[in-house]
């Protein structure tokens, strides 16, 4: 059980966390959402409790998924698809420093522009190939 | 007229702006405010003559003693951070899915940077401490620095 929270505190949850890693997202959604950061999640598979008196607001950013922002201040917490409500994507610093998780993955890197560059060697999916419609 | 203009909106479409950007330069913020608020690397882009519509759209957040940061209330969209003091403003230069011309030149904060990631490009790194010595004698020259 691990447990995070916005940078004011309104919103405190908790969950499980698989140990798939890191997953970097670049698409032009993600980077808009989150001030210009490709978004950086882990997953949590049985999905996240979220403490009561939250001041957590949900986004219907597309048809895929929704976005859960802290309407204080404006923390970008979490991205779950309608469809798999139980696979929350949870912006990892929002986790204690020490989660030791890595990186395993890139998304979406054919909506990402040409002047930054992540220097891991770790694989880099299209969106075609993230939603399995591409080898 | 110098520089590019930036004209975006956030995602839902409530807050819109019109800036000018001097220069195309972006930097990274690695401060763990700016990962926390943003889920990953902030980046932005100084912008001048910045013009909002939708402002009542527009929560403000004091984070510390010198900045806040803005966001749209109804979508999340992050929109920028400013000085309290000098109202220099440092937008997020993706609220422009068709700007072009940009690029990756500094990332500040380094000696807060976890060390699962790093970028591939060659830019001036700065820890915290350089970023505000940098901006204090900055501060003093546009004073007059007679003294």
């Amino acid at each position: 059980m691990v447990q995070g929270q916005c940078l004011c505190g309104s919103v405190r949850f908790s969950g499980t966390l698989t140990d798939r890693g890191i997953g970097v997202c670049h698409c032009g959604q993600c980077r808009r959402w989150g001030g210009g950061a490709p978004f950086m999640a882990v997953r949590f598979a049985d999905g996240v409790t979220v403490a009561e008196g939250n001041t957590l607001t949900w986004f219907n950013s597309s048809d895929a998924g929704e976005r859960g922002f802290c309407n204080r201040c404006g923390t970008s917490l979490f991205w779950r698809s309608p469809s798999e409500d139980r696979d929350w994507a949870v912006n990892v610093s929002s986790l204690p420093e020490d989660h030791g998780q890595q990186i395993f993955e890139h998304i979406w890197v054919d909506d990402q522009p040409g002047w930054y560059t992540f220097a891991d060697d770790k694989p880099r999916r299209t969106a075609a190939q993230a939603l399995g419609l591409a080898e | 007229m110098t520089g590019r203009a930036l004209s975006g909106a956030c995602h839902c479409g409530a807050v819109r702006v019109e800036a000018r950007l001097p220069t195309g330069d972006v930097h990274a913020c690695h401060c763990t405010t700016c990962r926390t608020w943003s889920g990953g690397v902030e980046f932005g882009i100084d912008a001048e003559s910045v013009i909002w519509t939708g402002e009542d759209a527009i929560s403000v957040y004091r984070s510390s003693d010198w900045a806040e940061r803005g966001f749209c209330a109804r979508c999340g969209t992050h929109l920028f951070y400013r000085m309290v003091d000098t109202h220099d403003w440092s937008i997020n230069p993706f609220l422009d899915a068709d700007i072009s011309g940009l690029a990756l030149v500094g990332e500040v904060f380094v000696d807060e940077q976890p060390g699962f990631y790093s970028f591939a490009q060659a830019t001036k790194r700065q820890t915290g401490a350089e970023l505000e010595a940098e901006y204090h004698k900055r501060a003093n020259q546009d004073a007059g620095g007679d003294a």
